[in-house]
């Protein structure tokens, strides 16, 4: 492709009283020779901007160095067709005017410096060819309970076609073992039937020609990817003669819903020892039972073991919830439930006193004052206490129950005729296989073959990423995947990516947990919940057949690319892909599937080879900018040369934030945006080195238990190969200090001077890079 | 298993609870913000919190043993802070009526809290027969040329306040041994020796005249006197005034009554003392309480239950018709007009003093300082007691070994 260069240079925005523009333009001229160089006073006006599209009409600029303000603002305005020009946007305003003393050689040296690394990346720079593709856009629902429907008619909605898959022989899922919900409506002391609506649901559901219902089944295996699932449904177990069918979605929600809390582990809340010991869920169905499926109201709720009506219920919260033990996790609907089931007591058997021993009530939002109403009946008793035991006497048929660290300041005792325990939530998500647990080989034999040209870098010792694990779970997706058969756990069990930005998102592209297989929630909130997780799958679809990526990087339309023939099946990325994107052939060659992939790059950080690359991302392309950094021979401190590689999520917005508080920044610093810290290869720290700049520093979001990487792992990809990096390091007598990570995120931005002066000082005290001038 | 902690709800007694009075109980979610407010509460008398939770349950037993509502003087600040609105100030206010119905073997306080009729029924009761005594024994018109014929103070004494004097001691004596029974010695966890009961004496009296514990309702750390010139103590004090006012009357009356039938024999100190504070005390005081009342600017007197008026209320009258009478003596009435303001003045104050005292509001005025004093005593025994078992120890660790 020619590389038809245009180098603009705006002079507006303080940058013009800070820099020496004409030295700038000349910089320009020497080095690239672009076809057009200029400067202008406001570049972003309909003059500069009339001026570039001009020369883009007549000169047939296709390479557009635009050097302004940052790539993160004026979006709009410097908006050139991505499929026919490349534009690269050199940000002298945040990261050189704004932050640099005006008018300094130090200041210069750095603008020229960004101007050099823009031409460079835009020179090497290719435009994207997205992979357009007629793709398959229903959405596969697994589960039909409130959230599945509620996603499936949302679906229809929306105008897309749906097909649900159930495992039971009717739609409905908790709800159906109910007799009543609660009130969510003032005056909140309602209970309302939860067969009004439900089978309304059901029948929209059914009689939907939008949607194609598979009742009685579950799904044998998954393969493909957004846009082209292919799905083989089979009959749960009952009958096992029919066929497998066959379908095709193009993504899918996860409504799985939950089970029970495995109640005979709680033998220490008396479970087991009478039939008037129940669960929350065992009481649901006897409710149930006993108005007939909701069709009576007027029954007497009676003891299980003996036919006489209940007198006197504990209701004992917590049980197993919020214990490490058991459940580590608040449920947050038995609360509720309980108080739910209190009220049903007080209303079928109105002589029957009810005692809630709790933790804490904890009734969110709007059913405070469902709780509030509860409060209010003389014959519920609520206090707050830990159970240390329970016992039965078989004699007079009685439930004894201690209460320690009461709030009566002394430790009680209750006699009941009935105790429930009410139990938490466990997601569906799959059971874990310990036959199952991938265990990694590691080729270590392949992973020194790469080509030596630069002293360090190149190879990395074996990678054990411990930071992407391998599924150990199945029965649900059954993925053909080759990190596992399941969406990952974030924790608890359920899969979930990175809650605080991306609800909904699990770590598999195209595939939405919804409900409360991703969190403990009730059906109201479940509904919200089927709605995000439809838009959700909705926008995969639709992003995805365009060749274009979802979130977080939406719209970009470039792929990692694979030079397969130099492979050497060192497996790295196809384990360490956060996404589970790139399964494998039997020898181990990568086999990407582009449709899963977010262009995180992590798949390129991690090769040995560097065969890895993106269209305007890539192994050479961030070298050749980093090459294009000029540092200085004569060590002086302030010749001493810091490469930044900050993480386009957090980092580079944080330094643009300093940039418009006019926060000082050292002048040794140069920053180059990365997709993610898991993309930087070795590689770069080899180029950068062996360039003679001094230290180079990783700014990138915090990882582990509570990460806060937009691509789950990528942060701590990258720390635990600086660690096989620092070894190496080492050999070379190089200290490892020159290389540092700082975990960062976006309101950090006022300590930015302070994490730079001290990596600065850091190098001081290490003296300049030997390597200089090699 | 020892099953002596087992719980026992009583629904009932939320009901009644509710009845006398306007608390909101049940919906209390123990915050414990109102004992953290309290400037009377302490960490081992976590009220009103504590009440609240007990009252929700209804736990008779544990309620009735309770000193702590007696500890409660409502200055409100617990109501005012509840973010549920549940008024746990009034809850101490009802569990003090309630307590006084529990004291009361006889039921009839229960009787007089529940029903609004029943009082007056039982107030009318008294007087009626307070009426049929006068006129047995001094008829329907006066007899004789001045007071003391017609009324003759002696038979005042020994018909009228003598037996009263006594029927109020011994009911009154016999509900305190039943409070002390409940609140101490049914109290497993303490005893109290015997040498404490005489050492804390002291407290009992000084508590019953100074009601030194309403000062400290208030108890931001500004000095005394900015805070009287405030009037953050007017209540406090024009409480101490009227009890004051009221004991000096009651005792100078039942033992001295000669002093108030004498027109002209009073040494100068008696007039200050009773024709002025004390009668000025009386009806200034209560119509304090009822101003109060009305108007419901203060925690403390937003609610009133309808002992709460019958109390000031006949208080007042009595004060009034006391004073009236007193008057008449002094400014030599005709014997006529002095002899049916007395009959008017009896027939109020008996009724208030044989149905009030002991069996209604009146009775705080000796269960507050004797529930103080006991209060105290089981502290301090409290305190000998791990003082003692920490003793002990060092003798029973080595033997162990
Ligand atoms: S909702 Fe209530 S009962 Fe359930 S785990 Fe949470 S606090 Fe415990
Ligand atoms: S770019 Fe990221 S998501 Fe895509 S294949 Fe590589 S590692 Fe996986
Ligand atoms: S402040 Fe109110 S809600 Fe809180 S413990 Fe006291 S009475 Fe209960
Ligand atoms: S009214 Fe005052 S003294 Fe009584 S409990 Fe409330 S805060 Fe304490």
């Amino acid at each position: 492709m020619d590389n038809n260069l245009g180098v603009y240079i705006c002079s507006g925005c303080d940058i013009g009283k800070s820099l020496n523009i004409e030295k700038l333009v000349n910089t320009a001229k020497d080095s690239a020779k672009p076809l057009v160089c200029m400067s202008h006073e406001v570049l972003c006006g309909s003059e500069g901007i009339g001026q570039i599209r001009k020369d883009m009409g007549e000169k047939g600029i296709n390479k557009v160095v635009i050097a302004a303000c940052s790539m993160r603002a004026k979006q709009d305005v410097f908006n050139f067709d991505p499929l026919t020009v490349h534009t690269e946007r050199v940000n002298l305003r945040e990261h050189v005017a704004w932050i640099s003393p005006a008018n300094n050689d130090n200041t210069q040296l750095l603008a020229g410096d960004y101007l050099e690394m823009g031409i460079a990346r835009a020179k090497k720079a290719l435009m994207p060819e997205p992979l357009v593709q007629d793709l398959n856009k229903t959405i596969l629902v697994v589960g039909g309970g409130i959230t599945g429907m509620n996603a499936a008619i949302n679906a229809s909605k929306a105008g897309y076609k749906a097909v649900l898959v159930e495992k039971n022989p009717v739609l409905g899922g908790f709800p159906n073992s109910k007799y009543k919900k609660w009130e969510i409506n003032p005056p909140f002391d309602k209970n309302i039937h939860i067969k009004n609506g439900l089978d309304e649901l059901i029948n929209s559901v059914e009689n939907s020609k939008n949607i194609k219902v598979y009742k009685n089944s579950k799904i044998k295996g998954i393969s493909g990817a957004p846009g082209k699932f292919n799905v083989e449904i089979e009959p749960s177990s009952e009958n096992p003669e029919s066929p497998v069918i066959n379908e095709s979605a193009g993504s899918i929600i996860v409504a799985a819903g939950w089970k029970p809390y495995d109640a005979s582990k709680l033998g220490h809340l008396g479970y087991g020892l009478s039939t008037d010991i129940l669960t929350n869920v065992e009481l649901e169905e006897l409710f149930s039972e006993l108005s007939d499926k909701g069709v009576k109201d007027d029954f007497t709720i009676n003891r299980k073991s003996n036919g006489k009506p209940v007198k006197a219920v504990a209701f004992i919260q917590c049980a197993g919830s919020r214990d490490e033990n058991h459940l580590p996790y608040c449920s947050t609907v038995c609360c509720m439930s309980s108080l739910k089931e209190a009220s049903l007591f007080r209303k079928n058997n109105p002589d029957a006193n009810v005692y809630i021993i709790y933790r804490d009530i904890r009734t969110p939002g709007e059913y405070e004052n469902f709780y509030r109403q509860m409060q209010n009946d003389d014959g519920i008793f609520m206090v707050k206490g830990d159970v240390s035991g329970v016992s039965f006497s078989q004699s007079d048929n009685q439930i004894n129950i201690k209460v320690a660290n009461t709030l009566f300041s002394e430790d009680i005792n209750l006699n009941v005729d009935m105790a429930v325990l009410a139990t938490g939530m466990v997601p569906n998500s799959g059971e874990v296989q310990d036959n199952l647990s991938v265990t990694l080989q590691v080729d270590t034999a392949n992973s020194s073959s790469g080509p030596a040209a630069v002293p360090v870098g190149t190879t990395c010792p074996p990678s054990i990423p411990t930071g992407t694990p391998q599924v150990n779970k199945s029965g649900l997706l059954n993925l053909s995947y080759r990190q596992g058969k399941e969406m990952p756990d974030l924790t608890y069990g359920f899969p979930d990516s990175n809650f605080i930005c991306f609800p909904y998102e699990s770590r598999r592209t195209g595939i939405y947990p919804a409900g409360s297989v991703r969190m403990p929630m009730d059906t109201v909130f479940s509904v919200d919940d089927a709605r995000g997780a439809t838009l959700k799958s909705i926008q995969c679809i639709e992003q995805t057949s365009k060749g274009r990526a979802v979130h977080p990087r939406s719209n970009d339309m470039t792929y990692p690319f694979f030079d397969l023939p130099r492979c050497t099946q060192c497996k790295r990325c196809t384990e360490e892909c956060p996404f589970g994107a790139i399964d494998e052939d039997e020898k181990g060659t990568p086999k990407p599937n582009p449709e899963r992939c977010r262009r995180c790059g992590v798949c390129m950080g991690a090769c040995p080879v560097r065969i890895i690359s993106f269209k305007n991302y890539s192994p050479d392309i961030i070298g050749s900018m980093i090459k294009s950094i000029y540092v200085p021979e004569d060590a002086t401190d302030e010749n001493l040369r810091i490469l930044v590689f900050a993480c386009e999520n957090d980092a580079y917005p944080a330094l643009d934030i300093a940039g418009i508080n006019k926060i000082n920044i050292s002048s040794n610093v140069r920053v180059i945006p990365v997709r993610c810290l898991g993309s930087i290869n070795n590689v770069w720290y080899a180029d950068a080195l062996s360039k003679g700049i001094d230290g180079i520093l990783l700014l990138g979001c915090k990882y582990g238990d509570d990460y806060q990487c937009h691509f789950t792992k990528g942060s701590e990809l990258a720390s635990y190969r600086m660690g096989n990096l620092k070894e190496t390091l080492t050999r070379l007598v190089l200290e490892a200090e020159r290389v540092r990570q700082v975990q960062f995120e976006y309101s950090d931005y006022p300590k930015l001077p302070q994490i730079l002066d001290d990596f600065v000082e850091t190098i001081k005290s290490l003296g300049p890079n030997p390597y200089k001038g090699f | 298993m020892e099953n002596n902690n087992v719980i026992k709800t009583d629904n009932d007694l939320i009901k009644y609870i509710r009845h006398i009075g306007d608390s909101n109980l049940k919906k209390c979610f123990q915050c414990g913000t109102c004992s953290s407010v309290c400037p009377l509460s302490t960490e081992d008398r976590p009220f009103p919190r504590k009440e609240m939770l007990m009252a929700g349950w209804g736990l008779k037993d544990k309620l009735a043993a309770d000193l702590n509502p007696w500890l409660c003087y409502y200055c409100g600040e617990c109501s005012k802070n509840c973010p549920r609105k549940a008024e746990p100030g009034e809850l101490m206010m009802s569990l003090r009526r309630f307590l006084i119905s529990a004291y009361d073997f006889t039921g009839i306080s229960r009787l007089l809290y529940k029903s609004k009729f029943g009082e007056l029924i039982a107030l009318l009761a008294v007087a009626i027969l307070i009426f049929v005594e006068w006129v047995v024994l001094f008829g329907l018109t006066p007899h004789g040329a001045t007071l003391n014929q017609a009324v003759s103070p002696d038979k005042i004494d020994y018909f009228f306040d003598w037996p009263l004097t006594v029927f109020l001691g011994v009911v009154l004596t016999s509900f305190i041994f039943n409070m002390f029974k409940k609140t101490v010695l049914d109290d497993k966890s303490v005893k109290v020796p015997l040498k404490l009961y005489i050492t804390e004496g002291w407290s009992l009296l000084f508590n019953f005249f100074t009601q030194y514990r309403y000062a400290k309702c208030d108890d931001d750390n500004r000095s005394f006197l900015t805070k009287l010139k405030e009037g953050k103590y007017n209540f406090w004090l024009t409480h101490l005034f009227l009890m004051i006012s009221y004991v000096s009357l009651f005792v100078a009356i039942v033992f001295f009554l000669d002093w108030f039938q004498d027109e002209s024999s009073l040494p100068l100190l008696h007039v200050v003392l009773f024709d002025y504070f004390a009668s000025i005390g009386l009806v200034f005081g209560t119509a304090y309480f009822i101003i109060k009342r009305f108007t419901k600017k203060i925690e403390r007197s937003k609610f009133s239950h309808h002992t709460d008026w019958m109390f000031v209320a006949l208080l007042f009258l009595t004060g009034v018709t006391g004073v009236m009478l007193r008057a008449a003596i002094v400014y030599k009435y005709s014997v006529p007009v002095i002899f049916y303001i007395y009959l008017i003045h009896l027939l109020i104050l008996f009724p208030m003093l044989v149905i009030e005292v002991p069996f209604s509001k009146w009775s705080h005025l000796a269960y507050r300082p004797v529930a103080i004093y006991f209060a105290n005593l089981k502290e301090k025994a409290k305190k000998l007691q791990t003082a003692g078992s920490i003793a002990a120890q060092p003798e029973t660790v080595p033997s162990e070994k």
